[in-house]
Order: C-alpha cells, then sequence, then structure tokens
C-alpha cells in the first residue's frame, strides 16, 4: 500500500485485516477502513486479500447464475440456497443481505418481522409492539 | 385480527421451511397484538396535534378499520358507517366465533374509539340512508371500505338453487341463539377456507353427516393448512373426489345433484405449480435441477 499526495495505491495482495487498520485509510478513507472490517471474521480478514474478495463475488452459483434463475436472496429474490440446498460452492458469508427478507416479502403489507423479531429476543415487547403497529394496526 | 386468520405467507416463504419448520411469525403476531390491546392507551393514542379535516370511511371492516387508525392519527377527525350493528365486516359477520371471537373484536373497537376515532353503526348507505353526495357535504374525504358481501356462485345448471357459504355463515352470526336451520346431510363444495368454516359449522349445528366436494385431496386442499387440522377430526366431514354438475330440489325441500366424479385428486404437484403460477415463481425447491 503506498500513499501519495494523489491518493492510495492498494495491492492486490493487500489482506483486508491491513487495510481495515491502516492508519492513513482509517482517517482519509474511513468508509473503506469500515467496508473491508466488515467482511466476513478476523481469521478470514488476515488471509483473504482485496483481489481473493472481488473474485469471491461470483464465486456462489446460485448468485451468479444469469437471469436470476434461483430468486437469489441477495439479488433481491427471495430465497437463499447456499443455506439449504447444493452448497459446495456456496457465499454465505461476506457482504450484506440486500433485500428484505423474505417473511416481509411475503408479507402484502410488508410487516418489519426481523426488526420486531429482534427486539423480541432483546426483551423489549413494547418496542415490538410499535414496530409492528407501524404497519398493521390490527395485529391481534 | 391478523394474529388469528390471517393466511401467513410469511410462513411459507420462510427460509427455515427448508431446515425444518417456518418461524410461527402468525403465533407471535398474535401476542403482539394481545400485548397492544392489553395496553390500548399507549398504542391507541389520539394524535398529538389535530389537522381540522374531516374523513368519512364507509365500511367497518378490516379494510376501513385500517383506513381509520393511519387517517388518525394523521390527526384526521375520522368516522367510521357501517350498515351492520357491529363493526368489523367479515371479521365478525363470516369468520365463526370459535376463530375468530368476538370479545377480541370488541376491544379492538374500543381501542380505536379510543384515539378519537367515531363509529356509526347501523347506518346503511343508498336508499335508505344518507347519499354519497351527503356524505361528500359533511366530509372532506371518503374512503370506501364496502367489501364482497356477494358470494361466489357456481356456473351450473340452477346453480341458483343452492345455498351461499357466505350468506349462511352471516346467518349463523346474525341469528345468534337462532341459527339458520340445518338439514341431516350437507354438501359443501369447495375446499377453502370458507369452504371448511362452513362444513364445520354445519357440524356444530347439528349436521349429522358433512360431505366437501373438492377437486385436492384432503392435504392439497387451499384452506389454511392449520385451520384445516385443528378443528377437523371434530367435525370429520368426508371428502369425495368430484364435484357437482347440476342440482335440482326434490319434492318436499330436500336437493339432489348430479355427481361427477374426478379420475384424480390434485397431487401435490399440481397444486404447487398452480401456486406458482399464480405467483409467477419460475422455479419451485423440488423441480429446481441441473
Amino acid at each position: 500500500m503506498h500513499a501519495g499526495a494523489q491518493g492510495v495505491r492498494i495491492g492486490s495482495l493487500t489482506p483486508l485485516a491491513d487495510l481495515a487498520r491502516h492508519p492513513v485509510i482509517r482517517q482519509t478513507y474511513k468508509l473503506l477502513a469500515e467496508a473491508a472490517r466488515s467482511v466476513a471474521s478476523p481469521q478470514i480478514r488476515n488471509v483473504a486479500t482485496i483481489a481473493g474478495n472481488l473474485c469471491q463475488e461470483p464465486r456462489c452459483w446460485y448468485y451468479r447464475n444469469p437471469d436470476n434463475t434461483f430468486d437469489c436472496l441477495r439479488k433481491g429474490g427471495k430465497t437463499c440456497d447456499a443455506l439449504f440446498a447444493e452448497n459446495r460452492f456456496h457465499s454465505v458469508f461476506g457482504g450484506m443481505c440486500v433485500s428484505a427478507a423474505p417473511c416481509v416479502n411475503g408479507c402484502p403489507i410488508h410487516n418489519d418481522i426481523p426488526a420486531y423479531m429482534a427486539r423480541l429476543r432483546a426483551g423489549e415487547l413494547p418496542d415490538a409492539v410499535a414496530i409492528l403497529l407501524r404497519t398493521n394496526p390490527l395485529p391481534r | 385480527m391478523t394474529g388469528r386468520v390471517c393466511p401467513h405467507p410469511c410462513e411459507s416463504d420462510c427460509n427455515r421451511f427448508g431446515y425444518d419448520e417456518p418461524v410461527s411469525i402468525r403465533e407471535v403476531e398474535r401476542v403482539l397484538g394481545d400485548y397492544a390491546l392489553a395496553h390500548a392507551d399507549d398504542f391507541y393514542r389520539p394524535p398529538a396535534a389535530e389537522s381540522g379535516k374531516r374523513v368519512a370511511v364507509v365500511g367497518a371492516g378490516p379494510a376501513g378499520l385500517t383506513a381509520a387508525y393511519f387517517l388518525r392519527r394523521a390527526g384526521h377527525d375520522v368516522t367510521v358507517l357501517d350498515q351492520m350493528p357491529e363493526a368489523g365486516g367479515m371479521l365478525t359477520y363470516s369468520i365463526p366465533a370459535y376463530r375468530m371471537p368476538k370479545d377480541v373484536m370488541t376491544a379492538q373497537v374500543r381501542a380505536l374509539e379510543g384515539m378519537g376515532i367515531r363509529f356509526e353503526l347501523g347506518a346503511a348507505l343508498g336508499a335508505e340512508g344518507a347519499s354519497l353526495d351527503d356524505l361528500r357535504k359533511r366530509y372532506e374525504a371518503l374512503f370506501l371500505a364496502t367489501g364482497l358481501w356477494q358470494g361466489k356462485s357456481l356456473r351450473l345448471e340452477k346453480g341458483e338453487l343452492l345455498d351461499s357459504g357466505l350468506k349462511f355463515l352471516i346467518g349463523v352470526q346474525v341469528g345468534g341463539s337462532t341459527p339458520p336451520r340445518v338439514g341431516r346431510r350437507v354438501l359443501v363444495i369447495g375446499g377453502g377456507s370458507v369452504a371448511v368454516d362452513v362444513a364445520l359449522t354445519a357440524r356444530r349445528l347439528g349436521a349429522t353427516e358433512v360431505l366437501m366436494a373438492c377437486l385436492e385431496s384432503q392435504e392439497t386442499m387451499p384452506a389454511i393448512p392449520r385451520m384445516s387440522s385443528r378443528h377437523w377430526r371434530k367435525a370429520s366431514p368426508s371428502c369425495p373426489l368430484g364435484g357437482p354438475t347440476a342440482s335440482w330440489n326434490r319434492r318436499g325441500g330436500s336437493q339432489a345433484w348430479n355427481w361427477c366424479a374426478a379420475p384424480r385428486s390434485l397431487t401435490k404437484a399440481d397444486v404447487s405449480r398452480r401456486r406458482l403460477t399464480r405467483r409467477s415463481r419460475p422455479w419451485s425447491r423440488r423441480t429446481r435441477s441441473w
């Protein structure tokens, strides 16, 4: 990694962990540092490189299949076959879900089910009720 | 309401389905709903500021009540009108009380009244009551949620002689202690949720034998699955495959049918295919292959 007046040059074999803790990146390109830090787990970040990360994305065959044949969750679909179907080349780790959860998509009024479930798990029943009432005033 | 009678498409789409069984989202929402109504003063509050605008909602069914709730939250002065003496629409008058208890609706209406929503019940519009023009003069905006009170009928020779399942269920709710008379043997045509409601209610009202005629087998009937299993054993209706092609009245008032047996019942694959086309999903889990 070379920091100069025109910016930073990052070699393709730079581990994500280095990127996440590099002082210049953390100061000047904070978003990039945070993005690198959000990938997978520390063990993986210590080994995984930038180039590898770029190649990793199409590794999941459900994700990379053209025309979204598999209704892939990360492409805005409803199912993640990387979790339950043939998953030798899956892409469960890394990245983030870019669409609503399947239950929310299935619900005609799109109740924010994961959000109120999270509050329930935290034991905050009134918060969960408030989230549900945002979209569904007749839940009982 | 959704915590009890929603067909929960969220659960059918749950990813957990591929592992063991879906998360019971409907039951969770029921618990949350119970909490909301038990603490109605906290959750169904009048708006902080009034907009000064008056809105009439015609129809106190689920759509009307929902519209009333959101309009009231936006600060409007909301009046809900309904032709029936009680609010709830189909929730009150069509879904049997063993699935949708009356006190739930009473508590819900009380909560909505606590927000400042007014109810004018037993107020039919049209020939006997106010016209739309009258309402337009009294209110700044109207929301029409009159619902689907016309039952489905079969395109069948003499099909008009058949009783409507919807009318029967409404008759049970309105009749109270004098429910509609039910014959000894009852044939229910169809396998959806309303058909199951009709079959089980007829059994409760004294029918000794209930036949359900639908193209699906008991496992693939389109009725909400849990509903068909929960009260099913009590009523034990039998499900001959096939359906009537014509009906006529016998002397003495009972009805007779020409019967057409189906060559086979719809299999699970047929049903899932039908569901697929309905929801235009390209593949099902089972048909997917390399």
